[in-house]
């Protein structure tokens, strides 16, 4: 039985691992910063001068991104405890959100294909990304450990495997 | 391997036209700046066309195809050679056009699809008809199975079943479009451009018999281009579904249609997603359907005229028995009204209420400070303002309560029927259950205690997806929705 309801998240759902929330503080910092050097870049060859409307209006929106790169930061805790995925032995969902609250669930029959991908700040953490594509979108299970996400690719693929359903016609 | 073929002559003046189209624009650029004399204009002119053909006779030589019995290969580019190569088995759609001028000369325009994601797809701007038929014939034989084979073979493909469009039906679709509007949009910005062109003399005059005119003649006015744009979209929908006409074989179907310019595309019946009928409030008061399908294919949606109609208009109470004899394995009932929680119409009316009031808060807020920074006053703009906020308020309303008073689901052994209402049109998706590709839910907080979810639904359409989602399920029925989704058959 798959619940859609998060209020009734599987017991059984997994956490991402702790390492996690220590990545997605580094890309949030270093967001933050590269904002704060194009900001100082800007202000110093506009010459500081708040009169200009041009630069009063760049600033602005320097200030709500920084606003925004906080309250991720802030968020983090948040979006850790409820970020939550479960391999059933039909499909796989992953739970996002407390006040917002969103479900995503591929039946493993429509599995396309799975990838793992892993970049410079991922490889730090020894985390993946893993993908999964159907034939009409994708969908991603963020920062997962290695092993866990060998593991998953291939119950994933053997699963889809034996599920996909032949095509045919004429 | 010399036996590459070109494409007929006549593809020579389709690639000038194209040529021409992108290097008339910063000409028409130096046109207008004035000051050439009408010689030097004319020398240009005959430059541009003369440039434009030979760029045309190039394209046309450098491209080349070639047809083997397994795959059809295609090479062109002038400089940078490209190559494509496209097996029969992975075909899935052939369209040909046939504009008016070709008509004498038997050939198309062809584009061939695969489902593939990239935009993959061969375009051929004049074939000639033996050749066509000669990909086709190789495409039916790559997709036949073999035990099929020796009963297929050579005779004339069985028609399974034939639908005409009706002509007085064709007339009342094309007469309840709203397209007119658009068309008077068209004309009206037409009009004002030429007029920045017209000589000054004649635009003062022009300018003094419009200021003369009484109220009156301006109602004639508008009253005329009103006419005219619907006259415009009657045509325009006439000509493009004259002579509708869908076929059934096997598991293929054939469209054609058109008047002046001819339209033929094969599909093959697993490359539909999902069928979906539609019907605007207009055309539910005439009792008229038009029913298209969702194709996965290599084409990305934006391009127009994507969506493949396969009854652009149809009686609505014939619309399930025809279909029925085109989509076999189709379930085509009407959905049941959808398992909401208790006062979902309350829900939905006061979340579009809350959106409308923080739209009119913000637009208020923005126009009140450019006020007062620009200083501008404007005549009367309190009341228009409100005026189209009561308005918008009123319409969306008004579609909140059609939206969930028109959602409605059902679920049989392999179908899911979706009915949902987009402004007041409603749309109702027939999607068999392995196309259904993935599906998400929604809530806010306040919708966790009333057991109420939002929820979502993705189809392939084209190279891209489509969403189709219902508002405040409840949550025991939904479940049971799901579960149905992934059982794994």
């Amino acid at each position: 039985m798959i619940k859609t309801n998060q209020g009734m998240i599987p017991k059984d759902a997994q956490s991402l691992p702790q390492s996690v929330k220590k990545m997605w503080l580094l890309i949030n910092l270093l967001g933050l910063a590269v904002i704060l050097i194009v900001a100082v870049v800007i202000n110093i060859f506009l010459k500081f001068d708040w009169q200009n409307p041009i630069l009063l209006g760049l600033n602005g929106v320097v200030g709500i991104l920084l606003i925004i790169a906080i309250v991720d930061i802030v968020l983090i805790p948040y979006n850790y405890h409820f970020y939550k995925y479960i391999l059933n032995e039909d499909a796989i969902s992953v739970y996002k959100g407390f006040f917002l609250r969103k479900s995503e669930t591929i039946p493993l029959n429509r599995i396309q294909n799975v990838d793992t991908r892993q970049g410079p700040i991922l490889r730090l953490f020894h985390l993946h990304n893993i993908v999964i594509v159907t034939a009409a979108n994708a969908f991603k299970i963020e920062g997962i450990s290695e092993d866990v996400a060998q593991y998953l690719r291939t119950q994933l693929i053997s699963a889809a495997r034996q599920a996909r359903e032949v095509e045919t016609d004429e | 391997m010399n036996n590459r073929k070109h494409q007929s002559k006549l593809a020579i003046l389709a690639e000038s036209i194209s040529a021409l189209r992108t290097i008339i624009w910063p000409i028409i650029f130096i046109f207008f700046r004035g000051g050439n004399s009408w010689y030097i204009q004319g020398l240009i002119v005959v430059g541009l066309l003369v440039l434009s053909v030979i760029l045309g006779l190039l394209n046309w030589w450098f491209f080349t195809y070639q047809i083997t019995p397994h795959e059809i290969s295609l090479t062109r580019g002038i400089l940078v050679k490209k190559q494509a190569h496209i097996p029969f088995e992975r075909v899935q759609t052939i369209t040909r056009t046939q504009p008016i001028y070709f008509q004498p000369f038997h050939v198309f325009k062809v584009s061939i699809e695969t489902s593939g994601k990239n935009d993959d797809k061969l375009l051929f701007n004049a074939l000639a008809l033996n050749e066509i038929e000669n990909i086709e014939s190789l495409r039916k034989q790559a997709q036949t199975k073999r035990h099929e084979e020796q009963v297929v073979n050579d005779q004339e493909p069985k028609i399974d079943a034939q639908y005409q469009i009706n002509n007085r039906e064709l007339c009342v679709y094309a007469l309840t479009s709203l397209g007119s509007l658009g068309t008077i949009g068209v004309a009206v910005a037409i009009l004002t451009n030429i007029n920045d062109l017209l000589p000054n003399n004649f635009q003062n005059q022009f300018n003094h018999w419009i200021n003369s005119q009484t109220v009156a003649s301006y109602a004639m006015l508008i009253a005329i281009a009103v006419f005219v744009g619907f006259i415009g979209a009657f045509l325009r929908l006439y000509n493009r579904y004259f002579q509708f006409t869908i076929k059934r074989t096997a598991a293929q179907l054939f469209l054609s249609r058109g008047l002046l310019t001819k339209q033929n595309v094969q599909l093959r019946m697993s490359r539909i997603q999902a069928v979906h009928y539609e019907q605007s409030l207009l055309r539910r008061l005439v009792g008229l359907m038009s029913v298209s399908v969702l194709l996965a294919s290599s084409v990305s949606n934006e391009e127009v005229d994507k969506q493949t109609s396969i009854m652009p208009v149809v009686k609505e109470d014939d619309t399930d028995p025809v279909l029925k004899q085109f989509l076999p394995d189709y379930q085509f009932g009407r959905p049941q009204k959808a398992p909401m929680v208790e006062k979902a119409i309350f829900y939905q009316l006061r979340y579009v209420f809350f959106i409308n009031c923080a739209i009119i808060a913000f637009v208020s807020v923005v126009y009140t400070l450019f006020k007062t920074l620009t200083h501008i006053q404007m005549p009367y703009d309190f009341a228009i303002m409100s005026g189209v906020f009561f308005v918008l308020l009123v319409y969306s309303l008004a579609s909140a309560y059609a939206k969930i008073a028109m959602q409605a689901i059902s679920v049989d052994e392999n179908y899911m029927i979706i009915q949902i209402a987009m402004g007041f049109t409603k749309n109702i998706y027939f999607i068999p259950r392995e196309k259904i590709q993935s599906f998400s839910t929604t809530q806010t907080i306040f919708m966790v205690n009333k057991n109420g979810q939002h929820f979502n639904v993705i189809i392939r359409d084209g190279d891209g997806r489509r969403q189709v989602s219902l508002r405040y399920l409840d949550q025991a029925a939904l479940d049971k929705i799901t579960n149905w989704l992934v059982d794994v058959k």
